[in-house]
């Protein structure tokens, strides 16, 4: 009956192999195929359809079981179920409906999916034991292609200097090589690349592409992600690189070098790649992406939909995600000291530790975080279906400098030696102090001969001949006149007789109060709204002595009429006052406090004592002429700082000098005590000396916070700067045996509600082991995947297309490479090389392939037509220059570009200037290099392929941007006043790595001429060349 | 050829969103059956374009297009005293996924606070609209507005979720633009198709795993920098670089005697075509010189507080009619918007609206009087509503529970209102959708399946397509 209808299927409208099967496998497979048969049943072959599962043959009936359950409205029974997917539309369910009227026919031998775990990648690789060249070779004989010529040999040569180091040979590196080009000529090329410091720093940002590498960026200030210093990651890649470690060996380094040999620090960079993912807002944000990047990066396995539910391709379960997750459960960040740098926004060590040992993982039901399974906790595990050996982690007892990194060789040497360092910059600030302090103005001597007394008062009673009242209320008492109206108006008592021209005035008085000014002073020269002022202010928001020039009525306040002084309210205080023509000094209680030049003729005018918003008590006044041999200062003088701020001064540098040295014994005190743990001697000791320290910098604090007096709350802050003196000073009295250790190390925070402050001394003295095993169990020879993987990864990146197509999922959607034989080949004779990088890319560049042309040009008509896309490398594959290596290519060929290997993050803002290597500047999502952006840059979320995109603003930015025409400049520069001829054929060979066709040649110096001879726009035009960001 | 000034062939898709294209196929090829979108609708399309009109903060919904009487009414009362209190029932308030634990933002806020401003009825749709937005309420009988949205981050990235679908704690994916683009491709070759003009933050890509062809080229509307390298940075004479393009485009037609067929070639030397195209275009759609004067005032480029937006609007209509597909704007300064009141609700809205009122209802009329409304598609659009109780005295919060969002142009029915929230403004109600939906109406109106995007391995989104919301629909 079947091969019946079978036979009657062409006159269908329906194919059940065309239309039918496809659909079924991609809605229904998943949990009805070779993966998984629930309710007992299978749709992978029309048999097994009719055979059915719980309920029977789904295929019988008018109304099938199979069709009733795809269109069923009914929640319960929908198929595929709410969830896991949208229900079929019409035209597949007439096509189903077609098929089955039909009678569902099918092939006779219809076969059932293949086992998952027989899926070719979870199988070993074995060795063809033939090189490359040879099996592609016979794939190409077998399928009649025939390959292309051998390429010119200088853009072999430009293609190993661009694949293996990132920059183009220069011109007399190509004239060099043009004069053997034997292969013996070619392996030293390449063994001289491999051995330059900068095919280091090439291959690292490739491997920055795929492992995430990025800068750590926030909110302004706020660490959001990443950590901070993680650049040390990136040098360890770089150096790894250049010595040629085994691949297999920065595997394990960079899951668990904290496990794997705690106390190499070198290695301990290579965790900046766990480091990198970590997100200050979600625990489970942060473990999903380091799940998710660990398994698409190393394994090329697909785990994020695992999360959720079962995986609809391959055999892993939910469950295995978890035990996954419960690896890295335990996994926190922190920075450690980096040796000679003490503050850790300078300098530190970004790295991976576990904390919480023993914190449970349980299933998220569904995916959902806040919907955890408690029933049972899952066990740290590896995914079944590639657990070749039983995953045993070992609790790993860490050495103390793990768990208390205070304990590492250098940190007291390094604590040490900041202090050391503040010792010298107290006590120089104490002597520029002290030089201060000589340089300042002297309170003036006393007059020799006794000046005319005007008036002296001590407002014990009211004195209406001396004195007006302007306005105001007024009251007298035995300590003196109080006013108290406050309010922002000037209120005065005037006084009667005429004050002369050159006069002293000496003010004794108390502020009492004030809405907000509680400005206190004497106005002279005061006629028809004009008037000069000399007041003090004990305004909170800045306490001031400031002179204030009226003119018609309206107020100035001329800068250098102004001095911050402490001026506090119930405090008694003189102003004196002394004026020859426009020179005016002030002192405030006998020190000098201001002297001013008016800068206008003066006028005679009445004299007032005045407040201004203030409740102000007069205590006394006395003024008279001033005497002839009193000297004046000029204003001049006011440079240097007043005596009062000067002895301040002084008194602080004192106080820090103090506080400098006191740190030191504090230091080695608490570094012995924590080496000797439990020893209640020295605990006691280091108590002890913490107290002093902490005392003398109360000490410093509070002097600090008399001094600033304009700060927010400066009373409060003075106030709470006097208790903690005391505190301090209790504390020295009984210190007793807590210390805190040195600041050796800074935990990240465990989400945003933790404090700030997160300086922990110390961690567990144990890691869990979980991570190493992982690594090592990824890293083993056994594993199908790890090292096909990277073979894939490198692959791409010298021919252009990989072998397995999705770098990142080697899972049952990738079809079994069309080469799984070099493929294979390639991958077990890098794991026999020591999973040496630098021995695949010899396999690599010197074989037969990588020499080969990627012309179609006279290419063989037939080849052409059956591999247009060139899946069996007939040819070579042209490919497009990464962002970094056009910019890093510019600035080579104009011999700018500076080789200065690793270092810090450098500022993104100066990667159009700066002649450092592009893989130095900060990289983050937060951040955009115009410049490298427009060449598909490498995206810090993933980016396990590049684009290659082509877009006009690529055009722009190499005809427009400063950078190309500097680039242009500069190389015209070096190529010297050739003739046009000459000129175009080096100009070739800098900008393209070869000599121009004649055509070229031609139109060239037709340009050239178009150009008015102009070297520079000439050869921008080069560098816009396809040929220039193109690998030939 | 000869670049000069001639008239250039009419690309397609060629150029960007189609070489964009080219790059994501040539990456896939390998994957069998797959074939990037065609560029030509998929179904029928009502809308060529979409301007898209994003107010970064957060728009309070109920003084703006969903005005609530009954938070008058019981101001100063906590929500549990009014008979609204259901509204704060645990269950209702569980989709909400938070991002920035314990911030100071984004909390429940109980005290009711008064409407801020008055409303009245507008066109013949009678639609209640805040006397604050006078000048769109004149537009209001060409206007769907749908005032039941909600989302799920209470924090300022979902401004990143209206864009793109996806929560923040979830891997970035390409946002509609960026989707529209790559679905659609590009109406001319002198721009690019997919613009933005204004600030981002929490997300400054669009492309994501779709490729950088796909990010919004970033314009600013200043005719002598609209665009990163428009201009040379280093002068140079314009006929040594026509003799440059021109030199450039004869050794690359050389180039490609000896590489046919090579694609990427073909590709760049159109590239270089564009970018000259692109120098000229760019600052002559920045320059309103030519605009009339009636048209200017019409947006309000005559009054300080509307003339930086009306700008960007006069720029967005140029950029419309010169075949940009997507044209996305971005109002509000900041981190995190400057629409995000959480104090000084009153000053801050009344400012902003006025900003921005006059220039849409402008933007609207004009493409009325020009035609261009039959096809444009205008969505006003924010990332989620404001709280319906105060915070501090005189401010309200972040509100993801329901908003309103607005569409109006190519294939939508004006003078609609389409569902509610509650009585207090607290929950989208009747008819309440998820961003998504927004995204899958605009996709439909530009012919587009909203399932049917995709790349190898990676479909639009996996969840969450967005149902179309037909009752906006003419």
């Amino acid at each position: 009956m079947l091969a019946l209808a079978w036979m009657a299927l062409p006159a269908l409208a329906v194919d059940y192999e065309k239309e039918i099967k496809p659909l079924l496998k991609e809605r229904c497979y998943a949990c009805h195929g070779a993966l998984k048969q629930k309710a007992d049943l299978r749709l992978d072959t029309a048999a097994a359809m009719r055979k059915g599962g719980d309920g029977g043959d789904i295929l019988a009936g008018d109304h099938s079981l199979l069709l009733e359950r795809v269109t069923t409205t009914d929640k319960e029974d929908r198929m595929p179920p709410e969830g896991e997917g949208s229900m079929l539309n019409t035209e597949q369910v007439a096509k189903l409906k077609a098929w089955l009227v039909a009678g569902a026919p099918s092939p006779a031998n219809e076969q059932p999916e293949a086992d998952p775990r027989a899926h070719w990648a979870y199988q070993m690789p074995k060795s063809s034991g033939k090189p490359v060249d040879a099996l592609l070779a016979a794939r190409l004989a077998s399928k009649n292609l025939k390959p292309q010529p051998e390429a010119e040999p200088e853009l072999w040569l430009r293609r190993v200097y661009l694949d293996l180091i990132g920059l183009p040979p220069t011109p007399e590196q190509i004239t060099a090589f043009l004069k053997d080009t034997s292969m013996p000529a070619r392996q030293r090329v390449v063994d001289h690349l491999l051995g330059t410091p900068q095919y280091g720093e090439r291959w690292a940002r490739h491997f920055m592409d795929i492992w995430r590498y990025c800068d750590w960026y926030g909110l302004g200030a706020q660490l959001r992600h990443s950590q901070k210093h993680i650049w040390h990651w990136r040098d360890w890649i770089v150096e790894s690189l250049n010595t040629d470690k085994g691949y297999d060996q920065m595997i394990v380094q960079m899951l668990a070098a904290d496990e794997l040999a705690p106390e190499d620090r070198d290695n301990l960079r290579a965790t900046g790649f766990l480091a990198r993912s970590y997100y200050l807002f979600n625990r489970t944000t942060w473990l999903d992406e380091t799940i998710e990047h660990t398994c698409r990066a190393f394994l090329g396995l697909t785990m994020q939909c695992v999360k959720c539910h079962d995986h609809k391709y391959d055999p892993i379960e939910q469950a295995d995600y978890y035990r996954m997750r419960a690896i890295f459960e335990p996994l926190h960040v922190r920075l450690d000291p980096w040796q000679g740098e003490t503050d850790f926004d300078k300098n530190g060590l970004p790295r991976v530790f576990d904390l919480h040992l023993d914190k449970p993982t349980f299933r998220h039901v569904r995916g959902d975080e806040k919907n955890e399974d408690k029933s049972k906790p899952l066990k740290a595990g590896v995914p079944q279906v590639l657990e070749f050996a039983s995953f045993q982690p070992a609790s790993v007892k860490l050495p103390p400098a793990s768990a208390k990194p205070a304990l590492l060789p250098f940190v007291l040497e390094d604590h040490l030696g900041a202090a050391e360092r503040e010792i010298t910059a107290a006590q120089k600030a104490l002597d520029q102090a002290r030089q201060t302090l000589a340089k300042s103005p002297q309170p003036a001597a006393k007059p020799v001969t006794t000046p005319k007394v005007i008036v002296s008062d001590d407002f014990t009673a009211a004195k209406p001949d001396h004195w007006e009242i302007i306005k105001g209320d007024w009251k007298h008492s035995p300590t003196g006149v109080r006013q108290h109206e406050t309010g922002a108006e000037r209120r005065s008592l005037r006084l009667k007789p005429a004050p002369p021209a050159d006069f002293e005035a000496s003010l004794s008085f108390t502020i009492r109060g004030g809405q907000k000014w509680k400005s206190v002073g004497i106005a002279f020269d005061s006629a028809d709204g004009d008037d000069v002022m000399v007041y003090m202010s004990a305004f909170s928001g800045g306490s001031k002595i400031q002179i204030a020039l009226a003119s018609a009525g309206k107020s100035t306040y001329p800068a250098a009429g102004s001095v911050a002084r402490p001026i506090s309210q119930d405090v008694r205080y003189t102003l004196d006052l002394r004026v020859r023509g426009q020179l005016i000094n002030a002192s405030i209680n006998g020190e000098p406090a201001l002297a001013y030049r008016l800068p206008q003729q003066r006028r005679p005018g009445s004299l007032a004592l005045g407040a201004f918003d203030a409740d102000v008590e007069f205590h006394s006044f006395k003024l008279a002429e001033l005497a002839l041999n009193t000297v004046l200062r000029e204003p001049a003088a006011d440079k240097l700082v007043p005596l009062a701020d000067a002895k301040a001064a002084v008194a602080l540098a004192e106080k820090q000098l103090a506080a400098a040295k006191a740190k030191p014994a504090m230091i080695r005190a608490v570094f012995v005590a924590d080496k000797a743990k439990q020893d209640k001697a020295l605990a006691k000791a280091a108590a002890a000396a913490e107290s002093n320290y902490k005392l003398a910098q109360a000490e410093v604090d509070l002097v600090k916070a008399e001094a600033d007096l304009k700060a927010k709350d400066a009373d409060k802050k003075i106030k709470a700067a006097r208790e903690a003196l005391e505190k301090a000073k209790k504390k020295v009295a009984a210190p007793g045996e807590t210390y805190t250790s040195l600041p050796a190390s800074l935990k990240a925070q465990e989400g945003p509600e933790e404090n700030n402050n997160a300086t922990v001394q110390t961690y567990p003295e144990n890691s869990t082991g979980r991570r190493l095993a992982f690594a090592k169990w990824i890293a083993d020879k056994r594993n199908p995947l790890t090292a096909r993987v990277l073979v894939n990864q490198v692959w791409m990146r010298h021919f252009g297309a990989p072998l397995v197509a999705n770098m990142d999922d080697f899972g049952r959607r990738s079809l079994a490479p069309l080469h799984q034989d070099i493929l294979d080949t390639l991958t077990i004779d890098f794991m026999n090389s020591g999973w040496s990088m630098k021995h695949l890319h010899r396999a690599m560049v010197l074989s037969e392939l990588y020499r080969r042309s990627s012309s179609n040009a006279e290419a063989d008509a037939v080849t052409v037509a059956a591999d247009p896309d060139n899946a069996s490398y007939w040819r070579m594959n042209p490919r497009r220059m990464e962002s970094q290596l056009v910019r890093d290519s510019l600035l080579h060929l104009a011999g700018k570009l500076d080789l200065t290997l690793g270092g810090p993050s450098l500022d993104p803002a100066s990667s159009e200037t700066s002649p450092r290597r592009s893989l130095y500047f900060v990289q983050n999502a937060d951040t955009e290099h115009r410049f490298l952006a427009v060449f598909d840059n490498s995206n810090v979320l993933e980016c396990y392929r590049r684009n290659e995109s082509v877009v006009p603003q690529q055009a722009l930015a190499l005809t427009n941007s400063k950078l190309s025409r500097e680039c242009a400049d500069a190389l015209a520069v070096k190529l010297g006043k050739l003739d046009a001829e000459l000129f175009v054929t080096q100009s070739f060979l800098a900008v393209l790595g070869r000599p121009p066709s004649d055509a070229e040649r031609r139109a060239s110096l037709e340009g050239f001429q178009a150009l008015k001879q102009n070297r520079s726009l000439f050869l921008q035009a080069l560098i816009n060349h396809n040929d220039f960001v193109t690998l030939r | 050829m000869n670049f000069k000034h001639q008239p250039t062939p009419f690309l397609r898709r060629d150029i960007l969103g189609g070489l964009g294209s080219i790059a994501v196929a040539s990456m896939l090829k390998a994957e069998e059956g797959w074939q990037p979108p065609s560029g030509l609708p998929v179904t029928p399309q009502k809308a060529k374009r979409v301007i898209w009109l994003f107010m970064r903060g957060g728009v309070s919904h109920m003084e703006s297009f969903d005005p609530k009487p009954m938070l008058t009414k019981y101001a100063g009362k906590s929500i549990g005293e009014t008979p609204f209190a259901s509204v704060q029932d645990p269950e209702k308030l569980k989709k909400v996924r938070v991002v920035v634990v314990n911030d100071a933002n984004g909390k429940q806020r109980t005290t009711i606070y008064p409407l801020q401003v008055g409303y009245k009825k507008y066109g013949q749709c009678g639609i209640e609209i805040s006397d604050w937005f006078p000048h769109i309420g004149s537009c209001a009988d060409e206007i769907a507005f749908i005032r039941s949205m909600w989302t799920t981050d209470d924090n300022h990235g979902a401004q990143v979720q209206f864009h793109s679908g996806r929560h923040m704690l979830e891997p970035r994916v390409p946002t509609l633009g960026a989707w529209v683009t790559y679905g659609l491709g590009s109406m001319t070759d002198n721009l690019p198709s997919f613009i933005n003009m204004g600030p981002r933050y929490f997300d400054i890509r669009d492309g994501h795993y779709l490729g950088p062809a796909y990010d919004a080229v970033n314009l600013k509307v200043d005719p002598k920098n609209p665009l990163t390298f428009a201009a040379p940075e280093i002068a140079v004479g314009k006929p040594e670089q026509a003799a440059q393009f021109d030199l450039i485009h004869k050794l690359n037609t050389l180039n490609a005697e000896q590489y046919p067929g090579d694609k990427t070639l073909a590709a760049r030397m159109k590239s270089y075509q564009l970018a000259f195209n692109m120098q000229t275009a760019v600052p002559e759609t920045m320059n309103l010189d030519s605009e009339s004067e009636a048209t200017k005032k019409l947006y309000g480029l005559d009054d300080k507080v509307t003339e930086p937006f009306a700008r960007q609007l006069i720029v967005a209509r140029r950029l419309a009619e010169r075949g940009v597909r997507f044209i996305q704007l971005q109002h509000g300064d900041g981190a995190a918007g400057a629409w995000d009141s959480h104090s000084g609700l009153k000053k801050n809205h009344s400012m902003l609206a006025q900003q921005v009122d006059k220039p849409i209802s402008g933007l609207l009329k004009d493409l009325k009087q020009r035609g261009l409304l039959d096809d444009t598609l205008v969505v006003f659009a924010t990332e989620f509503g404001r709280t319906p109780g105060s915070q501090g005295s005189d401010g309200r919060d972040h509100h993801p529970y329901g908003f309103s969002v607005w569409m109006a142009g190519g294939g939508i029915k004006g003078g609609t209102i389409h569902g509610s929230t509650d009585e207090l403004g607290f929950h989208a109600v009747e008819h309440p959708h998820y961003v998504t939906d927004v995204h899958a109406t605009i996709l439909q109106l530009l012919g587009l399946d909203p399932h049917q995007l995709e790349i190898p391995g990676r479909k639009r989104l996996e969840r969450d397509f967005g149902h179309v919301i037909g009752q906006v629909l003419a």
